[in-house]
């Protein structure tokens, strides 16, 4: 059966909405996709949300499960901000799946690093693994407090490892997610059936990539960096492009393994702007 | 294998296939990746004066129907000095045309003299003007709607630059010849024709413009006829000494043949390229057609430029 890839927006209502945290910063919204649409979405994918007049823009997929799909938005500009408002019933475009995802396999041991709002598209990652049952998944999640440690009370009753830190230590160890990989690796035997997932600050990815390095087996990290400026999803703008050797976060991207970000030197060092000038991290 | 070098007046290229404008050319890095993938050049994002951010979501959108793309993105660049770091880091052998936009002839002039001035060890093989702005005072008019305004631009720039002065014309005009002449007595070398057609898209659902800016350019398949109809006239009008670069809508070899038989020197093309899997792999199937045809044919890619006009005399 083929998938549909929505080019132009899909407007539907709003089916569910719930604020993930106490203090209201962060919402998951879902949608019901009709059934006459078959859509195939890999976890690190990512749609593009349009409010009708406002604007559009890039969020990665939380979770797809039996045509419901949820995006957790965090209000970070303008128009996050205008989604945190929304009611159930409000129309939202969507267009999309967009970009390359994370690759899995049943036969892995899956490590996965997520640092603050990076947990989003590494949820539906989690639910894919389960559901492909890989070998083992650790999750090792970091915020800076543990009202930022989204999605925490689902995911430690799923039947995975989890560590959770928080950089006040208001929650689980006081410290990064990254000093655990860096043991785990250091206590594991066979690295061959290791993969390596992260989504989150540039710099929490830069370490992990570093740490992979050391331990040589970057070829089997997936990073996304989902956080980073993206205007058209079709690889064409030129808007995202990483140098130097050329690749659009939108469409070659936003996930990227660790063989091909260690050629890229904007990574954990310069990102781009609308504009197209560069700022450092 | 037949060869697929042409010359744009001085400008030597290995093949006609141009990477056109707004495609893919906001950083040195994706330029040098295009030309690697086998274009004959490339062409960089326009840039003006003042750092743009462009317009807000939606701005790029794909129309399967008819395999074309609405946009609206602004003219989004960082300005023409921030922009001078990025040539400076294009690989040594590609070649690339820079294209420029303004309001005013005098803009366009700063950013030549401020380019020439950075002795790039690889500077531009041209400079395309982009003619999309609006004008500064009459009130908001597209400058290159106005065959006068053209021509001021146009000698304004050739007259402070020491490489060719391309002109990009616009298809939303009811005589594209006249905005050709105004470019040409100005000293325009090279024409490329066409830029997007005006368009937009309602969502019948909100019942609202999808675009942000509500209303944008369409290029892509759909215009194809159009800008082949363009080159047609053009070559028509201006004889085969003046160079054409033919775009808009090429999505395959054969459109590529069908520009260059209506008239065109070479082409332009961009939108083909959305959702791309490989860049090398594309552009090799476009080069593999075009000289599989000219071999079929037994003639060269300059005999055929021109050749659907010599039926039209009979």
């Amino acid at each position: 059966m083929n998938t549909h890839k929505f080019d132009l927006p899909l407007v539907l209502p709003v089916a569910f909405l719930k604020f993930e945290t106490k203090t209201q910063a962060t919402i998951t919204l879902e949608v019901v996709i009709p059934k006459q649409y078959s859509l195939s979405i890999q976890p690190g994918q990512y749609f593009m949300l349009w409010l009708p007049q406002i604007d559009e823009i890039p969020i990665s997929v939380s979770n797809f499960e039996k045509n419901r799909l949820a995006f957790t938005i965090c209000s970070k500009g303008y128009t996050s901000k205008q989604m945190m408002t929304m009611q159930k019933g409000d129309l939202l475009g969507l267009r999309g799946p967009f970009g390359k995802g994370f690759e899995i396999h049943p036969e892995n041991v899956a490590i996965i690093v997520a640092g603050g709002m990076g947990i989003t598209p590494l949820r539906y990652l989690i639910y894919n693994l389960l559901k492909i049952k890989t070998k083992q998944i650790i999750l090792l999640q970091g915020a800076k407090t543990a009202s930022e440690l989204y999605f925490q009370e689902e995911l430690k009753y799923l039947d995975i490892k989890t560590f959770f830190y928080t950089d006040d230590g208001s929650y689980g160890q006081k410290g990064f997610p990254t000093q655990k990989l860096l043991a785990l690796l250091n206590n594991t035997q066979n690295h061959n059936e290791l993969a390596l997932y992260g989504c989150g600050p540039e710099i929490m990815l830069k370490q992990i990539l570093e740490i992979a390095k050391t331990n040589h087996i970057q070829h089997q990290v997936q990073l996304s960096l989902a956080d980073r400026y993206i205007r058209c999803g079709y690889g064409i703008c030129g808007s995202c492009y990483l140098d130097d050797i050329g690749l659009s976060v939108c469409h070659d991207g936003p996930v990227f393994r660790g063989d091909i970000l260690e050629q890229i030197k904007d990574f954990g060092n310069f990102g781009r702007k609308a504009d197209g000038s560069k700022y450092k991290l | 294998m037949s060869s697929l070098k042409i010359a744009i007046g001085s400008i030597l290229l290995r093949n006609p296939l141009i990477l056109t404008a707004g495609i893919l050319g906001t950083t040195f890095s994706s330029l040098n990746r295009c030309y690697a993938a086998g274009f004959g050049a490339v062409t960089t994002k326009s840039i003006g004066i003042e750092p743009r951010e462009g317009y807000a979501n939606p701005s790029v959108i794909y129309i399967p129907e008819i395999d074309s793309i609405i946009n609206a993105v602004g003219l989004a660049n960082p300005g023409y000095i921030t922009y001078g770091q990025e040539l400076k880091k294009i690989d040594s052998e590609v070649k690339y045309i820079m294209s420029i936009f303004g309001s005013t002839p005098d803009e366009f002039q700063l950013i030549i003299k401020y380019i020439q001035s950075r002795n790039l060890v690889n500077p531009p093989k041209a400079f395309e003007l982009n003619l999309s702005c609006p004008h500064a005072t009459k009130g908001g008019i597209s400058v290159g709607t106005d065959p006068e305004i053209v021509y001021e631009i146009v000698k304004g720039a050739t007259s402070v630059s020491r490489i060719p002065i391309w002109i990009k014309l616009t298809p939303n005009i009811t005589d594209i010849k006249s905005i050709a002449d105004a470019g040409v007595r100005g000293g325009a070398t090279g024409i490329v024709a066409i830029n997007t057609v005006k368009a937009m898209l309602i969502d019948i659902t909100t019942k609202k413009p999808i675009l942000a800016n509500i209303r944008g350019g369409l290029s892509g398949r759909a215009i194809k006829p159009i800008g082949i109809h363009a080159i047609y006239d053009l070559y028509e009008y201006l004889g085969a000494k003046t160079p054409l670069i033919g775009t808009g809508g090429i999505w395959n070899w054969q459109d590529i043949i069908e520009y260059i038989l209506a008239g065109a020197t070479a082409v332009g093309m961009g939108s083909l390229l959305f959702n791309y899997n490989n860049l090398e792999l594309s552009v090799n199937k476009l080069i593999t057609g075009i000289k599989k045809y000219l071999e079929t044919q037994d003639m060269s890619i300059s005999e055929i430029r021109g050749l659907a006009h010599e039926h039209a005399q009979i």
